[in-house]
């Protein structure tokens, strides 16, 4: 009996045994897994050093504050509050670093990239991210290339070049209608470089269906005089000016406008130089009536961004800029991906992406309206934001309803300012 | 009005014709005062060039470090960029003296290829230390005359371009001067001729290569602060100028300042022209073939020592 009972109770000790290892087993796992849960890797691509460095700075200080905002709020909620891991690579400003920058963010373990704020290094890293089936999600890049290639893991939710023009174009029109002075004869001026070049080809065939196109010129970006340029605007009546420049050439181009006397109605920049602040910087009061199509102005009547404005400003004591504001779209758009997706897994992450409807305001949008993607992965749902230098600041005038001032248009000449 | 002839002054091809002509002349108005300018910059390369046999690539630099020092100057104590000169010139000599102390001596009688890769790697470093102090971010210094012109019928001269140019001419008189009037200017000459019979004579050639360095430094910083007022510097200014005073040099020919000022207008005529009239990216192409053109028929060039 005794015999009995002790077998009974060592079978009962050894079931005992196994359910309470079977139960720590499970604990452990589901410890395991819940802890991946709560881990989403995500690789940043960016400049910190050379040329794009300023640029890429500015976009890491986003990447750190939002993604850490992220965190704070509790991640992600459909997936249990798994927490953003990120991690930087420098690019150096060379495109081939990108593409080993990327790789080396693949085989530790990524389920999504952002880059690159410059568009080389975007071109290779979103190649590189292409082949490990990897979304790669370019935040600022204007190269139409980025997403022209038919990726289908490659998003872009900035603007590019082309849609920057079309933004240009369609604000300029706007203006005319809004002040019953709508130009006729206008220009198009381009610097040598990448995207001015893109620009420039897409505004030739673009504006001649708007507008007498009178004169077009490209010139080296170490030009060091424009007054024959300018002189042979004034001979034509020009009465609109469209640049594509870098900061040095435009900055010259506004001085030779005032040297020559040139008083055309206005005179807009696409991005580039005039969007730079030492634009402003470098030409005071002369800077002032100038337009500008770009991304972002930070005077955007748009909800949250004076607290991301303040906040960003807490920390790292800079201004939050167009860079900052394309980070903070961007992350927007990977946060609402991975709710709706409810898991890191790449490929259900890219078609999560894919069907993103975003509006401004939601999670850290900051530019009307918000991202939508076509069929090749390019945000066709953001507006380009058209500013006008006034008072020494970047103050928006559209998108209608957004801007913070009415436009001052035709910009008064040189001898009334 | 000719007597017998129709008044044709105000019809449509008299006003297109009359525009084209402004255009030309302000190409030409444009192109001397840059061209003086040019001749500036080219001078001290040619000098180092004549009395070193040295190719300074880094020259372009020198002249982008006189941008600097003058931004400097006028950012800190207001100085404008002309009366920063008088600072300039003494910072650049020493400056020019040491470079060629420490960098330059050891490397003379070395093989061409090696001065010009140090002359290279100083360009580099230069810039590198530029981009450490300052930034890599385009400064400008506005000057109540930056965007002054002067209208002489329909061509408008640049104030600030007017004064570059006159102050150029009086510094590349000086030199002239120097050069051809004192005693230390013949032995620069004379060195630069037959080295080796001016050793013979006495003449200390380490103090004459240090000092044609230094001056020849000085030429490039004051030309740098002669174009801060309408120029924007950043540190990739210097390249374009390195450029420009080898094509002026080999034009004007190796060591000559007349061929320097002959170099510079040339090429600033022919660079503003072609701007003006046809594309400003036909400019380098003009000038480039004006290079080429130059050095199949004399490459000495036009006021080559023979």
């Amino acid at each position: 009996m005794n015999h009995r009972c002790n077998a009974m109770k060592n079978g009962m000790f050894k079931c005992a045994g196994t359910l309470l290892m079977a139960a720590l087993l499970s604990l452990v796992c589901c410890v395991e897994s819940s802890d991946a849960a709560k881990e989403i890797k995500v690789g940043i691509v960016v400049g910190l050093t050379g040329g794009a460095s300023s640029m890429g700075k500015h976009a890491w200080n986003s990447y750190q504050l939002i993604f850490d905002e992220l965190n704070g709020m509790g991640g992600i909620k459909s997936m249990g509050g798994a927490k953003v891991k990120y991690m930087v690579m420098d690019h150096q400003t060379k495109a081939d670093i990108a593409g080993s920058n990327a790789e080396k963010l693949i085989r530790d373990g990524v389920s999504v990239i952002f880059g690159a704020n410059f568009s080389d290094a975007a071109m290779v890293a979103s190649q590189v991210c292409q082949r490990s089936k990897i979304p790669f999600i370019d935040t600022t890049d204007g190269d139409v290339m980025i997403t022209g290639r038919g990726f289908d893991y490659v998003f872009q939710t900035n603007p590019n070049i082309n849609q920057l023009c079309d933004g240009a174009l369609l604000f300029t029109q706007w203006l005319g209608k809004k002040t019953g002075k709508a130009p006729k004869k206008v220009a198009i001026l381009n610097a040598q470089f990448a995207t001015g070049y893109a620009g420039f080809k897409y505004f030739e065939e673009t504006l001649p269906k708007v507008y007498d196109v009178v004169f077009k010129t490209t010139y080296p970006t170490a030009q060091q005089d424009f007054t024959g340029i300018v002189k042979n605007m004034k001979n034509l009546g020009v009465e609109y000016v469209f640049q594509f420049g870098m900061v040095a050439d435009v900055i010259m181009i506004t001085r030779a406008y005032k040297e020559m006397d040139f008083n055309p109605m206005g005179y807009m920049g696409v991005s580039g130089g005039h969007y730079n602040i030492d634009y402003i910087e470098g030409l005071r009061k002369d800077a002032e009536y100038t337009f500008c199509t770009s991304y972002f102005t930070s005077d955007l009547k748009v909800p949250k961004i004076k607290d991301l404005v303040a906040k960003y400003r807490n920390r790292f004591n800079l201004d939050f800029d167009a860079t900052d504001a394309t980070v903070a779209n961007g992350i927007s758009v990977l946060v609402d991906a991975l709710e709706r997706a409810g898991t890191d897994n790449p490929t259900k992450l890219r078609d999560a992406l894919k069907t993103t409807n975003l509006n401004v305001g939601q999670y850290w949008y900051v530019v009307p309206d918000g991202c939508k993607f076509d069929d090749k992965n390019r945000n066709v749902k953001q507006h380009t934001v058209t500013f006008q230098v006034r008072d020494g600041k970047q103050q928006a005038v559209y998108p209608e309803g957004y801007g913070s001032i009415e436009p001052v248009f035709p910009i008064p000449p040189w001898n009334k300012r | 009005m000719v007597r017998g002839f129709p008044d044709l002054s105000g019809t449509p091809a008299a006003r297109i014709a009359m525009q084209n002509i402004e255009l030309i002349l302000q190409g030409i108005c444009t192109g001397i005062m840059m061209g003086l300018i040019y001749a500036l910059i080219a001078s001290g390369f040619t000098m180092i060039l004549g009395v070193m046999n040295v190719v300074n690539f880094a020259h372009g630099n020198f002249v982008m470090m006189g941008m600097y020092l003058a931004y400097s100057l006028g950012v800190r104590f207001g100085l404008d960029p002309f009366a920063s000169i008088v600072v300039v010139i003494p910072v650049m000599i020493i400056f020019g003296a040491t470079v060629y102390f420490i960098i330059i001596k050891p490397i003379q009688g070395q093989p061409q290829y090696a001065q010009m890769i140090v002359t290279l790697g100083l360009l580099y470093v230069i810039e590198n230390v530029v981009i450490w102090i300052f930034g890599g971010e385009s400064r400008t210094l506005n000057t109540p005359y930056t965007t002054a012109a002067i209208a002489l019928g329909g061509v408008r001269l640049s104030v600030a371009r007017l004064l570059g140019a006159s102050a150029s001419l009086v510094v590349l008189g000086g030199l002239f001067l120097f050069l051809y009037k004192t005693d230390f200017g013949r032995a620069v000459r004379a060195c630069a001729n037959e080295p080796e019979s001016a050793q013979g004579v006495g003449i200390n050639l380490n103090k004459v290569f240090y000092t044609a360095f230094g001056i020849g430094a000085a030429m490039a910083g004051i030309a740098g602060c002669i174009v801060m007022p309408f120029q924007v510097c950043n540190p990739t200014a210097g390249i374009p100028a390195v450029l420009k005073a080898t094509v002026i040099v080999i034009v004007g020919g190796f060591g000559s300042i007349p061929g320097a000022l002959f170099g510079g207008l040339v090429i600033g005529i022919a660079e503003s022209v072609t701007s003006a009239i046809w594309s400003p990216a036909f400019a380098n192409v003009v000038v480039f073939s004006v290079l080429i053109l130059m050095l199949l028929w004399k490459p000495s060039g036009v006021f080559s020592r023979g």
